[in-house]
């Protein structure tokens, strides 16, 4: 056990996996960084030096640099993941889904259940989403419960190193297309985090904070800005229970119903937008199965209804913080 | 150049293709067909050219006219209609239907409809390939209409660079739906294209068994050497619509009775080989009437097989957990 | 009303993660007269709900913290006192303490990390806490049960490093501890603990195992009497002719809260035991790659391998005291097993503890040890 960052985790994630199945390959932009040049070829390992080191101990036929060319290379990781290799494509910002949605969500999702159930599809893509970086509106969104919306896919949206690393584990020894949606914010993020290899698995949420008094649900690094509103809260008397569901497809709803029953108020911190997104899918289904339990309606935190911006003070008033979730809660603690 | 055993077990591929099709045509006007259905005929030396090149650990990749390549790649024809007819039994037990005709045991992949990422996935059935040093190659199809989408000019490129046991099949059949080839795509030959990407590109009379099957045969042998991927332009007709029900007015009148007349595959196909003395008439005729006896066998079990069981709805949609 | 009479009620710290803790309910109205280690209030932990003892006889003369309240550790739950006190002199005594109260920084990640060491070619982890008093008695080497770790003694080791030094220690295959276990026999753990009491030169202990863990501390026993000086043998004696399998395969396959909540519940006579913090421990240590191995290896060689074994066969070839101490409402040890041990057996039934009477009834059996330790030194 040590310390490590959200990145370092992730790191040991794929080496253990490498180490463990040769199966497992490793493309994407730059994933090596330098492939053909005449200088290193491990000169970057992602643009957040995420796979730095990879290609040195697993070679160039197993961390593959692919060019720009994402419909091309998740096809073909695909195309590999129904011929047993288990591929982990890095799909650099979760904005450029747009130039492979057909890839994600019509073959990887469709494959098995189209063709009858004859194949698996042991793909993951790895992904970075999240505003912070003021690098605006088509490298900071975190549309991952588009994702969500197809059977064949699983979501995954650690929010922290622990999480990281058994979540993608879990998510490389998947049969099935894992999207991996890692929070930008949070490479640097460091906490405990076992040497062994271990897999957290795929749809069960973890309750941060038990608390009594309100739910709060959160997503990826929206947990840590709930985590800050409940300190705060707590000096009030206010004890929140914090559920980070780790996965948005599977989603723990169970986790969630459980919360909810006891505390009979809710609130849903996310990145993703206001509408069609996480927070209104969770107050869908606690109002669907948990609406007796009810005691206020439920709150939604979320960025507004708009593309992201690149000014720092825009951005800062794009992204959810901690006051407006104290708000929030407040809000539902007074009826 | 093949034996009198793979010249025969060719025409016998292609009469099932094209008595499968001209069957499928039949009933599909009297209303029984489900769904969309893209017909092959006329295009069957294509699907026989290349499968006659292909080995168990190779892999093609089909395209949403599907059931040719099907047939003649060796997949189950009873379950190749079943599946056309979305029943029990079919390739894909019903979920995929005409456009998706799926058989990995016979090492066909796919049928697309989004039609051009086939060769995306090729390209990593390729990689697979060498990876896992088996030896095998894949084939992808891909239309005229096809390789003007991204994808595929994306996956060229990664093939070319990656060197990839890949084979880049276009049947260009004139038509991308009711639009022309010549329309649509820049550069009368789609061949061209190839040297774009560093590769080599041919073009082949589609109707002729022979030209496409010594393309293919070449393709391959560099494809396995571990040269990389060939793109191959198979130009021929299709003898009926984009699919059933077109009434197919883009078309000049006289363009698809001239092709039968003229260059249809079969009839090629039986010129060239009874030229010479070890194939006869009558040998090719008992194919034909087998062939035939087999189509109303296939029509009658698909026609009277059940559909799928209701309570498959929710299976085979992962392979592994999704619970909570 | 000197100090001494006057007893601030705190909030405790049971194991070292322990920051604060809620008030569940007082279990003694105010105005009554305690006796020290009477369970006086409810807590509720991260780790579990616990009552908490009267550090001293005297008058719980104030209620100060009121049920659903969240209190640092240090903070003050209530007022004891020596006879009916005068409430204005506790409202001073309130006040004083509140406007000299600090809380503790909880220590950092580091303070709390298990020491290791390699015995057998196995890792194992363990921590050292000194005894509070300059003492030169023996220490108590705590073993914990099948799945369980060292951090499951958290509400014994406070009370008794009052006295004693303690030692608690992660079994092969459990808590920190690497995955291996060697063939997983029951001597082969005897060694592992032994070995570590060796490396850390302690050549005599008392040992206190609970369940699997009492199966183990007997087996030290039984190959080094020397190092032993006693036995406390919680929820188990080593052998059992009623091995709940059932339990145990749940137990390894479950590796989602939601099944394993339903076994871990039944390890306690309240499922109120469990909470939501419990059971994501118990799974960190499940899922570190090869625990479910090497515990259905430990299993079999150590737990179904004894089954059908007479415990009065080894107890009675113990020469040290022993006393065994069980839950008179144990679902997966029958609290039957005692009716039949040797007479050099001291046995204690705790009637409403479950088969964790370490954290059930942590009070009682700290107590017990306490009074056993006493009377047979």
């Amino acid at each position: 056990m040590s310390v490590k960052t959200y990145k370092q985790a992730i790191n040991e994630a794929l080496v253990q996996e490498m180490r463990r199945d040769p199966a497992v390959i490793l493309m994407g932009e730059d994933v090596a960084g330098g492939t053909g040049s005449a200088g290193q070829d491990d000169a970057w390992g992602g643009p957040m030096g995420v796979t730095r080191g990879l290609v040195g101990e697993f070679g160039s036929d197993r961390v593959l640099d692919t060019p720009i060319s994402e419909a091309a290379y998740i096809g073909a990781a695909i195309g590999a993941a129904a011929s047993g290799m288990r591929p982990v494509a890095d799909l650099m910002f979760i904005d450029f889904a747009g130039v492979c949605f057909d890839q994600i969500v019509n073959q990887a999702a469709k494959y098995r259940y189209m063709y009858g159930g004859q194949d698996k599809i042991p793909l993951t893509i790895r992904t970075m989403m999240g505003a912070g970086l003021g690098i605006s509106s088509q490298h900071s969104q975190s549309f991952y419960p588009i994702f969500s919306y197809f059977a064949g896919l699983k979501v995954v949206i650690p929010s922290g190193p622990y999480d990281a690393k058994g979540l993608l584990i879990a998510a490389i020894r998947d049969d099935d297309p894992v999207i991996f949606c890692e929070h930008k914010m949070l490479y640097e993020m460091s906490e405990e985090v076992p040497d062994e290899s271990y897999e957290i698995p795929l749809g069960e949420a973890n309750f941060v904070r038990s608390g009594g008094d309100v739910t709060i649900v959160a997503f990826s690094r929206m947990v840590h800005i709930a985590s800050e509103a409940a300190d705060e809260l707590s000096k009030q008397g206010i004890e929140c229970d914090i559920i980070d569901p780790r996965t948005s497809s599977p989603l723990d709803t169970e986790s969630i119903l459980e919360s909810v029953e006891e505390t009979g108020r809710l609130v849903i911190v996310d990145e993703s937008g206001p509408r069609f997104g996480m927070a209104s899918e969770i107050s869908s289904i606690v109002a669907e199965e948990a609406f007796a339990s009810l005691k206020a309606p439920i709150g939604k935190v979320t960025p507004p209804f708009v593309p992201i911006p690149a000014a720092p003070n825009l951005e800062s008033l794009y992204i959810p913080d901690s006051r407006q979730v104290i708000a929030a809660v407040n809000k539902v603690m007074q009826s | 150049m093949q034996s009198i055993n793979e010249l025969l077990a060719a025409y016998r591929s292609m009469r099932t293709m094209r008595d499968f099709e001209e069957r499928m045509h039949v009933e599909f006007a009297t209303g029984g067909v489900p769904g969309f259905v893209h017909l092959y005929a006329g295009q069957e030396a294509s699907a026989a050219g290349i499968c006659a090149n292909l080995t168990d650990k190779d892999v093609l990749l089909n395209t949403h006219r599907a059931h040719g390549p099907a047939i003649a790649r060796g997949a189950d024809i009873f379950a190749v209609a079943k599946e056309i007819y979305l029943r029990k039994g079919g390739l894909c037990r019903g979920r995929g239907g005409s456009a998706h005709l799926h058989d990995p045991r016979s090492g066909l992949w796919g049928a697309n409809s989004g039609v051009g990422s086939g060769v995306a996935l090729g390209c990593g059935a390729a990689l697979a390939a060498r990876n896992q040093k088996t030896g095998g190659i894949a084939v992808a199809l891909v239309g005229d209409g096809a390789i003007n989408q991204g994808v595929v000019s994306e996956a060229l490129n990664l093939a070319s660079i990656w060197k990839l046991p890949l084979i880049i099949a276009i049947e260009n059949n004139g038509y991308g739906e009711a639009t022309t080839v010549e329309y649509a795509s820049a550069g009368k030959d789609l061949y061209t294209r190839a040297a774009a990407f560093d590769i080599p590109g041919v073009q082949v009379d589609g109707h002729d068994f022979f030209a496409v099957s010594d393309a293919i045969e070449a393709a391959a042998a560099r494809a396995r050497c571990g040269d990389g991927p060939s793109l191959v332009e198979v130009k021929q007709l299709r003898y009926f619509g984009h699919f059933e029900g077109d009434a197919q007015t883009y078309r000049p009148q006289q363009e698809v009775e001239t092709c039968r007349r003229e260059t249809d595959c079969l009839q090629l196909f039986r010129d060239v080989v009874t030229a010479g003395e070890f194939i006869g008439e009558t040998e090719l005729d008992s194919i034909d009437s087998e062939v035939a006896d087999l189509i109303n066998r296939v029509y009658a079990e698909a026609q009277s097989a059940p559909y799928p069981a209701d309570d498959e709805l929710m299976q085979f949609i992962y392979a592994s957990e999704y619970q909570v | 009303m000197s100090d001494k009479q006057t007893i601030a009620l705190t909030m405790p710290k049971w194991g070292m993660a322990m920051s604060s803790g809620k008030v569940v309910e007082w279990l003694v109205e105010a105005g009554v007269r305690v006796r020290k280690g009477d369970e006086i209030l409810d807590i509720e932990t991260d780790k579990a709900v616990v009552a908490m003892e009267a550090p001293a006889d005297g008058v719980l003369s104030r209620q100060v913290a009121q049920p659903g309240d969240e209190l640092p550790v240090g903070g003050l739950l209530g007022v004891i006192t020596q006879g009916t006190e005068d409430p204005v002199a506790v409202d001073a005594f309130v006040e004083t303490f509140r406007s000299h109260f600090v809380v503790e920084d909880a220590g950092s990640e580091a303070d709390q990390a298990a020491e290791k060491i390699v015995i057998n070619d196995i890792s194992i982890a363990y921590r050292k806490y000194p005894s509070r008093q300059d003492s030169d008695k023996l220490p108590i080497v705590f073993i914990h049960g099948f799945g369980g770790d060292q951090n499951g003694w958290m509400f014994n080791v406070t009370a008794l490093t009052e006295q004693y030094p303690v030692y608690t220690v992660d079994l092969p295959a459990h808590g920190e501890s690497s995955r291996q276990v060697g063939n997983g026999s029951l001597g082969g753990l005897a060694e592992v603990v032994a070995g570590l009491m060796s490396a850390l030169a302690e050549p005599r202990v008392h040992l206190v195992g609970h369940s699997l863990g009492a199966a183990v501390a007997v087996e030290i026993a039984l190959q080094q009497p020397e190092q032993v000086a006693s036995l406390v043998l919680l929820s188990g004696v080593g052998a059992g002719t009623a091995v709940d399998r059932e339990y145990i395969e749940g137990f390894i396959a479950a590796n989602r809260r939601a099944r394993l909540k339903p076994y871990i519940q039944r390890l306690f006579s309240d499922p109120k035991y469990v909470t939501r913090d419990m059971l994501e421990g118990l799974l960190r240590a499940k899922r570190i790659e090869g625990t479910d191995a090497a515990l259905s290896k430990l299993a079999q060689a150590s737990i179904y391998a004894e089954e059908g074994a007479r415990p009065a066969d080894k107890l009675t070839l113990l020469r040290v005291p022993v006393l065994v101490v069980w839950g008179g409402q144990d679902q997966v040890a029958d609290v039957a097993q005692t009716d039949s041990l040797p007479a050099n057996v001291e046995v204690q039934i705790i009637d409403q503890a479950g088969h964790m009477g370490h954290i059930e009834a942590a009070g009682q059996l700290n107590t017990l040890i306490r009074a056993f330790l006493d009377t047979s030194h």
